[in-house]
């Protein structure tokens, strides 16, 4: 069986204090949501710090000034059955609903699925296999397993919620030991597996703050084999405004085919100003699947998991063009 | 017979399983949950390579550490240094310096100390030197470097035999692991008087004993193994795993060892169903009337042998299907290689050549414009015919009436919610994108051992008055509980045979007689069999003591010939009466050089019909319904049998799906429960079944097993929905969304002629 090492637990009262104390501590600190993501890797001694700080409750879905207002500790089962976001974002909604499995999404939270962990099959994977096989870049080791020739890591950005919030022009808040600051999320991941978030490392998310303009159309679709419980093996999230047939603007992002959620511009503007057709679309989602790049290191072949994104793309914008039919 | 005589909960009722409430609440105690006070925590040090020479094991540093009681390797060993369920043994408790490792994760030492992260940390310490060598992984290269663990050849009729029409296939089975949701777990207590006593999740406690007391070195008696709660087997819980070690430990550190395995070791600390790799070749004349069948069946076995042996021969056996075959040509063999063992997983053989010899059957109808189910209808054995191995059909073979039945089931309707689509949670498809496809198989596989092994089980019953004076019944075996539901089992029998509603099902233990293993299907007809013919004594000695006109006994009372009451069971138990009894099946013989011989006691046949709704484009698909008939001979439990038809057809669906072990380089890479999947509910489809009850003249109550048919042809018949969906050929299990989508296909690494041994093998030449 494997067990969580032994761990200092602190609980403080306010953001601010759970920030000072992570920055106090620096590297044997790590902070903690519902832990979904982190329990589990460091029972396989991904990563060994010594403390932990919980996030204090940061609850509540609040509508402010055409903006939706999400605190950090929303469980993304709550996120997901929110009446205001299922019908103004649900794009987003349905990318909280199909993280993980039901139980899951009882104690992950919104927050920590922003900052989840990117991922590898090399990496995710107990102590002793990895020295068996040999440690790599990520943790404990200097070469990269899957792009050995590679200086960098690879390991993949496995959020859902992070591309369907990228692309409404999201923001999170972020609390330090000084105070607080408001940064794109567009702005919070860095192209790197293994320093993989662009916020320092003591910044507390506590909020996340959605737009959600009157006639904003919304999808996301998630690919992966299993009805429940499988992380992305690639992801698109669509936002579309329409004038009568014509598209007036479009934002694509990607799921789990780079180190960081993928937005492609290129795509988005492609669209923009042209009919909604079958072409325009299947030109939209070729261009959006350009810059994907999958690598050997999840399930299933990276040769599929490419092929697919310019397929889930397609479905994505068909879906957020006509809502009623999904 | 007025109803107050009758015995409720009796053989042929289906009445909820005594253990079901607590299983599903929580309350069940399986092997991981064993304790004992003052006890320590073991773990084993595994071999990180596929192959390797041991230079040197140092374990100085590990023996003095914070905790640590015991650190053993094979220098430690006190008895048999190798162990296995195949004779002559070839696994090592523990492998030693100067020797080799055959597979990654092979234990090499082990420890024992208070704590768990005190036994990992003393792992750590350990230094073991490795010489790396090149591990033989490919089994073709195996074979002709002669790395052979079993090869078996069937030849029957005329190996000159023509055809109107032949058609030829190449077929891949993925290596699939069992997945039982508790792992392997056992506690090991020394007794005061230097013996031990064993509380282990297990398939088979006799079978372990043996292995156990030779490695221990222990004269007969000192070592009892009793069975810990099992949280599932399949197969997986046939081989040792923890039981020497959690021993060897115990022994040397004076106090109880637990050991059990995460989800992680599990993979390595484990045998798997075995990958094969097939060449076939199927012959009919021109109106579908199948003329020779010729196949070659490559399993990778492993670094050890395990039961290899038998699953090469059920391979073979069942290898052309459950059809008239006048002439056969079989190869079937399991190579050698530096991988994890494989070995019994639930169908055991009978499912990798199911799917090859079904892929076959639809191939050829295609080629003949037949209909696939009339083309099966028109091959299906019948009773009095002969198997490829020369063994005429005895028993029930209801094949041709399970395909008429399984074909007459209702077909599922349209998917109603985006939530029963391919991909479908992930809002990938929408209705527009769904091709559904429907397919068909047939399979058969035999029950119980085969080949001449002298296959019994025992029970013992005791009828005695309980503390309210009422009578009791008390069944006591050594077999295995894994989750089928034989408790039930044995609870009905004993009501049916003694008329006594109060029924105790003891602890499974060593203190009583063999019941073999809890494999092959052959618990309901063997130690269901040894409690029926023991209870028949004990009612014989009820009926004894009370004399004439006492003719049966039911309801709780003893009765006369006319079905009247005379008196209470009760009444005549002023001594406990309790009988032993072995029950065998009738001896079966071996395979003779050409494969020929009665090798097997009994055949248990089944259909399935898949209907999968495929997104061709994704490459998902999603399966809507398995629908099935099944041989059973007598269902003496029919929930029971429904639950073990749709357990086995989760599994089929795995198989089919997405169920792999994927290696490289020698070592598992997706060995994880994220990484390794399983069905959900969400992917589990509509199961409909119609059991099919002919009583085999044989079989106590002519109950056939019912375990592993519903594993056999679900893949097969799902693979050919899916085919029948997209056009594709698909000869690959599971089928990767790459393959459904028609983006690349499953070719073989090497060209062997159907029939012939891979020691022929040639390299296809390499595409223009
Ligand atoms: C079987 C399984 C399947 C999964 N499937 C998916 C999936 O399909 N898609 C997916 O996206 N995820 C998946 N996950 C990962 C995880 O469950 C989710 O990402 C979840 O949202 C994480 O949230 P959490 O609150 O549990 O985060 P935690 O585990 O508590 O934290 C995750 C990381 O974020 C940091 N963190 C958390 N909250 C904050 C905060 N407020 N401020 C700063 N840093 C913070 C933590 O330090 C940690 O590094 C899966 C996990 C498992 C075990
Ligand atoms: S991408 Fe390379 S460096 Fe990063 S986790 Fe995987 S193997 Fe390690």
């Amino acid at each position: 069986m494997l067990r969580l090492p032994r761990l200092r637990y602190l609980r403080p009262a306010t953001a601010g204090e759970a920030a000072a104390s992570l920055s106090k501590l620096g590297s044997r600190a790590m902070f903690v949501a519902g832990g979904t993501d982190l329990f589990p890797n460091l029972k396989r001694r991904q990563f060994e710090p010594d403390t932990l700080v919980q996030v204090p409750p940061l609850k509540g879905v609040r509508r402010v000034d055409g903006h939706f207002e999400i605190g950090a500790t929303v469980t993304l089962a709550e996120a997901a059955a929110d009446p205001g976001l299922r019908a103004a974002l649900p794009g987003f909604a349905e990318a909280a609903g199909l993280v993980s499995s039901p139980p899951l999404r009882n104690a992950g939270t919104v927050g920590g699925n922003l900052c989840v962990d990117t991922r590898c099959n090399y990496y995710n994977m107990t102590y002793e296999w990895r020295k068996s096989i040999g440690f790599c870049l990520k943790k404990d080791g200097d070469i990269c397993l899957v792009a050995p020739s590679s200086p960098r890591c690879w390991a993949v950005s496995s959020s859902d919620t992070a591309p369907a919030a990228m692309v409404l022009g999201a923001s999170v808040v972020l609390v330090g030991p000084d105070g607080e600051r408001e940064l794109p999320v567009a702005e919070l991941y860095r192209d790197d597996g293994i320093e993989y978030l662009a916020k320092q490392p003591h910044e507390v998310v506590t909020a996340i703050r959605l737009p959600a303009p009157e006639g904003l159309l919304t999808a996301y679709v998630k690919l992966r084999r299993r009805g429940s419980i499988d992380f992305p093996l690639a992801g698109a999230a669509v936002a579309l405004t329409l004038d009568g047939p014509i598209v007036t603007g479009c934002r694509i992002a990607l799921a789990a085919v780079a180190s960081h959620p993928l937005e492609v511009p290129e795509a988005g503007a492609f669209l923009a100003g042209k009919r909604l057709t079958d072409e325009t679309i299947s030109a939209a989602a070729e261009l959006a699947a350009k810059p994907a790049r999958p690598l050997d290191n999840a399930d299933l072949t990276h040769f599929w998991r490419k092929k697919m994104v310019r397929v889930i793309v397609e479905r994505a914008i068909r879906q957020a063009a006509t809502p009623s039919t999904t | 017979m007025p109803e107050g005589l009758r015995t409720r909960g009796g053989v042929g009722e289906s009445i909820p399983r005594p253990d079901g409430p607590d299983k599903v609440s929580g309350r069940f105690s399986f092997g991981s949950d064993l304790t004992a006070p003052g006890m320590l925590f073991g773990k084993t040090l595994r071999s990180p390579h596929p192959h390797a020479l041991i230079r040197s094991i140092d374990v100085e540093k590990a023996t003095g550490m914070p905790g640590v009681k015991a650190v053993l390797t094979a220098a430690d060993l006190p008895g048999e240094r190798l162990y296995s369920l195949h004779k002559p043994p070839d696994q090592p408790v523990l492998a030693a310096a100067g020797d080799e490792v055959r597979y990654a994760g092979e234990p090499v030492a082990i420890v024992a100390a208070e704590h768990p992260e005190q036994a990992r940390a003393a792992l750590e310490a350990i230094a073991v030197e490795y010489e790396v060598l090149a591990p033989l992984l490919d089994p073709v290269d195996a074979i002709q470097r002669g790395s052979v663990l079993r090869e078996l050849t069937i030849r029957s009729g005329d190996p000159d035999a023509v055809a109107d029409v032949v058609v030829d296939g190449y077929y891949e089975v993925g290596q699939q692991d069992q997945a039982p949701l508790g792992p392997e777990a056992g506690l090991a207590i020394p007794t005061p008087h230097g013996g031990i006593d064993l509380w282990v999740a297990t398939q088979a406690l006799h079978v372990d004993l043996e292995q156990v007391e030779a490695c221990l070195g222990m004269r007969p008696g000192a070592v009892r193994l009793h069975l810990g709660g099992v949280g599932g087997a399949f197969g997986a819980r046939e081989d040792l795993s923890i039981q020497v070690h959690a021993c060897l430990l115990a022994l040397k550190a004076r106090r109880p060892v637990k050991m059990w395995y995460g989800r992680e070791e599990s993979f390595t600390g484990h045998v798997h169903r075995h990958p094969a790799w097939m060449w076939y070749s199927t012959g009919a004349d021109r109106d579908g009337r199948l003329v020779f069948v010729k196949a070659t069946i490559l399993l990778d076995g492993g670094a050890y042998a395990s039961s290899s042996g038998a699953v090469v021969a059920n391979a073979a056996c069942f290898g052309a299907g459950p059809y008239r075959v006048p002439n056969a040509h079989v190869w079937s063999g399991a190579a050698r290689t530096n991988t994890v063992p494989n070995g019994a997983m639930r169908g055991f053989g009978a499912v990798q050549s199911c799917f090859a010899y079904e892929g076959q059957m639809d191939l050829l109808a295609a080629r003949l414009g037949l209909d696939p189910i009339e083309l099966r209808l028109k091959n299906a054995i019948r009773p009095g015919d002969r198997l490829i191995t020369g063994q005429a059909l005895t028993g029930a073979a209801p094949m041709a009436k399970l395909i008429d039945l399984c074909q007459g089931l209702p077909e599922p309707p349209a998917p109603s919610d985006s939530l029963a689509l391919p991909g479908g949670a992930g809002n990938v498809a929408s209705a527009a994108e769904v091709v559904r496809g429907t397919g068909f198989a047939v399979g058969f596989k035999n029950i119980a051992y085969s080949e001449g092994s002298d296959d019994y089980a025992t029970a013992r019953v005791r009828l005695q008055r309980g503390p309210d004076g009422a009578a009791v019944v008390q069944v006591k075996t050594a077999a295995s509980e894994v989750g089928q539901g034989l408790v039930t089992v044995c609870l009905q029998v004993a009501r049916t045979e003694l008329g006594v509603e109060a029924v105790e099902i003891e602890r499974a233990d060593t203190t009583v007689g063999d019941a073999g293993s809890s494999s092959a299907s052959r618990q309901t007809w063997m130690t269901g069999g040894a409690v029926r013919d023991a209870a028949r004594l004990v009612a014989a000695e009820v009926l004894k003591r009370a004399g004439p006109p006492a003719q049966a006994l039911a309801g709780g009372h003893v009765l006369d010939e006319e079905g009247a009451a005379l008196a209470p069971i009760e009444l005549f138990l002023d001594e406990p009466i309790e009988r032993e009894f072995e029950h065998h099946h009738r001896p079966t013989s071996g395979l003779d050089p050409a494969g020929q011989g009665d090798a097997h006691v009994s055949f248990m046949f089944v259909a399935h019909r898949a209907t999968v709704d495929v997104d061709a484009e994704a490459g998902l698909a999603r399966v809507a319904q398995v629908a099935t008939a099944q041989d059973v001979g007598r269902a003496i439990n029919p929930l029971q049998v429904h639950g073990q038809i749709e357990g086995g057809i989760a599994q089929g669906v795995g198989l089919a799906t997405m169920e792999e072990i994927k290696l490289k380089d020698g070592l598992i890479r997706n060995a994880s429960f994220t990484d390794y999947i399983i069905p959900t509910s969400l992917d589990m489809p509509e199961v409909a079944a119609v059991l099919v009850e002919e009583p085999e003249p044989e079989a106590p109550y002519g109950a056939k097993g019912v375990g592993e048919p519903p594993l056999i042809s679900s893949p097969a018949a799902i693979v050919a929905a899916m085919r029948a969906a997209t056009g594709r050929r698909l000869n690959r299990v599971p089928v990767s969304p790459e393959e459904l989508a028609g983006l690349s296909e499953c070719r073989p690494g090497w060209l062997v002629r159907p029939g012939q041994s891979p020691a022929e093998a040639v390299r296809p030449a390499p595409p223009l």
